[in-house]
């Protein structure tokens, strides 16, 4: 229960850092920190804007797309507090309610009939295929270290610096958690959110046609799907011995870093040409079973 | 033909009741059934039974849909080729209840050829066309080419035992090399099964044949042959070797079909490329649990049972679902081609409702069967990455890799069905004009989806009735803990449609007051934007073909604007998609033996004194080689 509340804390400011970072390094002033939630609560106020070329799909995708990101954070725990939904294995329903999030926004992207909504559809299909071995081979190399396989009781057993984690293990691990939290909610170097371009967007240009509430819905559930992978990575850290408002402060420490880095990411980094994104989406695979191998190493299954 | 579609209907349903009531016993009581016609025997175990039900509900399906899909058919078909499609359908299910209940090769063999002939007859229905005819008959060659396995067996056992009964076939595997017995019967089965690289009969077939045809080949026969190297693969006690080759060709399947779908641009043979994924997949987990019986894993071992169980019953269902939309889409359009297709939410909503729901299901997202069938396997799967063997867990390091990479291509394949096929606007006229069938028509693929539902969040009930097919597989119990999961995601996923649905009525609730305007997509800024600027389903798979070039073959045809062309002329682009294993390995290899065989036949001279002398010769020869002691 505490880690859906410290989702949605998170997911109310995760975007304005993100924001104000990169503001702030390119000297200037930048919006407030709430903005986006003023725009999100304008949004759905709004009435909207409907294509003709649209059917029931296109409406009824971001609902259902809010509903599969807000199901994936029942499953992820708070330290030793257990999620509101764990049973075995929901890291493999975790992996695949932000693949349902994906298919109903790619049909609602080609139920407009949009060529450019058609092409970042295509790109967000192939980007969110090619991320998928890269997160089940960390959380299954997560999982041979600890012998459990459910977040709940992976993260109560495992975090930065405990005994059988070695340093090597979680800065990878963290490192490639990091780089599938930038694709899955489309930021750079795969996806840059501030393009002017539609023919270099993927996120934005399939959301194009959208607006008013149903606009919204879908600002909250990009804010909520990096508050998501933001408490992962925070999971990484929350001790068990230390008491709950040490975690609280550690969980939103962890979040307004994750803001930051990604905000000077995104403000010193360079888009990928698209050419090069499906390497480089594979690079976090290779990773990935650099982090299995060092497991079998590290758990002496693997003798060298 | 109406009217004796419906007697074959009604014979259909017959048949399945009768076989039905004997099938249930088995699996409630868990005794076998057996029974001697004749002085042969036929027995039906908890996993017959459980095939006879898939067979049974497969056949029913597809008949129901047939009655009213051949009301609708606009040409005109004289009694006998009607006669003749009806009768083929009931053989077919007739003769699929024979394999699975067979207890020796003869009969195996004899049911095996009934069903491949009355499936062939059943493909001929429009042989009128020549891509009809061609896929028939080179369906017909490459299943007998298989079924030449089952006699090799045959051979081999009845030779060195005297007889051919399945525990027969056990003391032989037992007592000899098994892969001598295994190998040509695998061949038979892989070829049925659609298992890569003898897959390439598939897609032309499934293309060619009636749409509830297509939807009971791809739901059910092609089952059967995982049903057979399930069945020899534990006659002759299973190995890790053998667990191991089933995995490794289950990947190769799994993901050369899936990446081959999203290739195509032919509805049906998108939905039958699926058909090779999904078998694939089946043949993978049964390759999981014979590596976990080799290396004593028994929770590993059941949850692939699990998986290969729920797996079979959900895509059954769900391809009927999907086979049977792409038939009222053709019917409604006349075309199977996506890249004239668009649009047809608005003119047949009915049919693009059911089409999205299986498209969700067979792309295994939450809240659909698939989820829970693909649940059972990716725990096999980890559970076997924690073995502390290196090389046992790499295997599943594989196998959850494929099952992930095969879910991202579904997911792309299927947006891409959907999304080009039937949303956006229309490419063509065709989709404007189209209407949805008659209801009745859909009321099968709503019973199958009803059943898909089911299991999507019942699938633990499911499991605990079909435990006896469990332990008649592995001999094992199935572990508490794994109920318990699955329960739980049968929970979660009715949590997650009832949230949508909740979710839904507060949306409609807060927008019900706000001005909602309709205008055009948003052209960016382009002005004249009509459906010709929409992807097409060529581009949608494009760069997912760049990526996976290597195991695809899409063939462009352009003409260069050549430089000393002052003013425009007709340019022309076309591209063709083809089975790589087809066109650069099949094709070659029958056009170099139907060389041989045309050069040979310059022996037959049709001169009655070339004969003459071909009869000398030999007699010389005999004569020869006896004299020598030779023979």
């Amino acid at each position: 229960m505490i880690a859906l509340v410290v989702i949605l804390v998170v997911a109310l400011f995760f975007i304005g850092i993100v924001n104000r970072t990169k503001s702030l390094l390119g000297g200037r002033v930048g919006p407030g920190l709430f903005q986006h939630v003023h725009d999100v609560v304008r949004l759905f106020r709004k009435g909207a804007v409907i294509s003709t070329t649209s059917s029931i799909v296109f409406r009824l995708a971001p609902t259902i797309s809010f509903v599969a990101i807000l199901m994936a954070c029942t499953l992820i725990p708070f330290g030793t507090q257990p999620a509101l939904l764990p049973f075995q294995y929901d890291v493999v329903a975790f992996a695949y309610l932000l693949a349902l999030s994906r298919f109903v926004m790619i049909l609602a992207a080609l139920d407009t009939g949009s060529p450019f909504e058609g092409m970042g559809a295509n790109r967000e299909g192939i980007y969110g295929m090619l991320v998928e071995p890269a997160f089940f081979v960390v959380f299954g190399s997560l999982a041979i270290l600890t012998g459990h396989t459910s977040f709940t009781e992976l993260f109560s057993t495992l975090h930065v610096g405990s005994g059988g984690v070695s340093i090597l293990i979680s800065v990878l691990a963290v490192y490639v958690i990091l780089q599938i939290a930038m694709i899955e909610s489309s930021r750079l170097p795969i996806d840059d959110p501030k393009t002017h371009l539609e023919l270099t967007m993927i996120h934005e240009v399939m959301i194009l046609d959208h607006s008013g509430f149903d606009l919204g819905l879908i600002m909250v559930s990009s804010s909520m799907k990096f508050a998501l992978f933001g408490l992962l990575l925070a999971n990484f850290h929350l001790t068990p011995s230390a008491p709950l408002w040490l975690l609280l402060i550690i969980a939103f420490g962890v979040n307004i870093v994750f803001a930051m880095t990604v905000g000077a990411i995104e403000s010193f980094r360079a888009r990928n040409r698209m050419k090069r994104n499906p390497q480089f989406i594979l690079t976090l695979t290779s990773v990935a079973v650099l982090i299995y191998f060092s497991v079998l190493i590290l758990t002496n299954k693997l003798v060298l | 033909m109406r009217l004796t579609f419906m007697v074959a209907c009604v014979v259909s349903l017959v048949i399945a009741f009768v076989t039905s009531i004997p099938a249930v016993t088995v699996l409630v009581t868990g005794m076998a059934w057996s029974a001697d016609i004749g002085s042969v025997t036929y027995v039906a175990d908890s996993f017959s039974a459980f095939m006879v039900l898939v067979i049974n509900t497969g056949s029913v399906l597809a008949a129901l849909y047939g009655v009213r899909y051949l009301a609708d058919d606009p040409d005109g078909r004289s009694l006998t080729e009607s006669i003749l499609h009806g009768t083929s359908f009931v053989a077919l299910h007739a003769a699929m209840i024979g394999v699975v209940i067979s207890s020796d090769l003869y009969s195996l063999f004899y049911f095996w050829e009934a069903m491949s002939i009355s499936s062939f007859l059943l493909v001929l229905f429009d042989a009128r066309q020549t891509k009809a005819r061609t896929a028939a008959i080179r369906y017909i060659l490459q299943m007998h080419i298989g079924a030449v396995g089952i006699l090799v067996a045959i051979g081999f056992v009845s030779s060195a035992m005297g007889g051919v009964t399945y525990s027969l076939v056990h003391d032989y595997a037992a007592s000899h090399q098994t892969w001598i017995v295994l190998l040509p019967l695998a061949v038979a089965f892989a070829m049925k099964a659609g298992l890569f690289p003898l897959h390439s009969w598939l897609p032309d077939t499934h293309a060619a044949a009636p749409s509830h045809v297509s939807g009971l080949m791809s739901g059910v026969m092609i089952k059967l042959g995982a049903y057979g190297l399930i069945r020899f693969g534990l006659l002759t006690d299973p190995s890790t070797e053998l667990g191991t080759v089933l995995l490794v060709i289950g990947i190769a399947t799994a993901l050369f079909g899936i990446v081959n779908a999203i290739g195509q641009r032919d509805l049906k043979k998108l939905l039958a490329y699926s058909s090779v994924e999904n078998m694939g997949l089946i043949v993978m987990s049964v390759g999981m649990a014979f590596i976990a019986r080799g290396i004593d894993a028994p929770y590993i071992e059941i949850a692939a049972w699990s998986g290969v169980v729920l797996h079979i019953l959900h895509h059954m269902l769900i391809k009927a679902v999907l086979f049977q939309s792409a038939g009222n889409i053709l019917h409604g359009t006349h075309t199977r081609d996506l890249n004239n297709l668009g649009g047809l939410i608005h003119t047949m909503p009915g049919t693009v409702n059911l089409l999205l729901l299986g498209g969700l299901g067979i792309s295994a997202l939450p809240g659909s069967s698939g989820f829970v069938s693909e649940f059972p396997m990716y725990i096999s799967g980890i559970k076997t990455m924690m073995m502390s063997s290196t090389s046992i867990s790499m295997l599943g390091v594989f196998s959850v890799v494929t099952l992930c990479l095969a879910g991202g291509f579904a997911i792309i394949a299927f947006t891409k069905a959907i999304g080009i096929g039937a949303l956006g606007t229309a490419r063509t006229k065709a989709p404007l004009t189209a209407h949805d069938p008659h209801w009745t028509t859909r009321f099968p693929q709503w019973l199958a989806f009803g059943g898909a539902l089911f299991i999507a969040v019942a699938p633990g009930m499911f499991i605990r009735a079909l435990s006896g097919v469990l332990y008649g597989l592995s001999e094992k119990h199935i572990p508490h803990d794994l109920l318990t999961t699955l329960d739980t995601v049968g929970i979660g996923q009715a949590v997650l449609i009832i949230v949508v649905g909740i979710v839904w009525l507060l949306r409609m609730l807060a927008t019900r007051t706000k001005p909602v305007a309709e205008g055009p997509t948003w052209g960016c800024g382009f002005q004249e934007g009509d459906a010709r600027i929409q992807y097409t389903a060529t581009t949608y798979a494009d760069s997912t073909i760049e990526i996976m070039s290597p195991v695809t073959d899409v063939s462009v045809s352009y003409r260069h604007i050549d430089p000393a062309d002052m003013f425009p002329r007709t340019r022309s682009y076309h591209t063709e998609e083809k089975d790589l294993i087809a066109n650069k390995v099949f094709d070659p290899l029958a056009i170099g033996v139907e060389r041989v065989l045309r050069a040979l036949a310059v022996l037959q001279s049709g001169n009655m004194r070339s004969y003459i002398l071909y009869a000398f010769v030999f007699i010389v020869v005999v004569v020869v080689l006896t004299l020598a002691e030779v023979l």
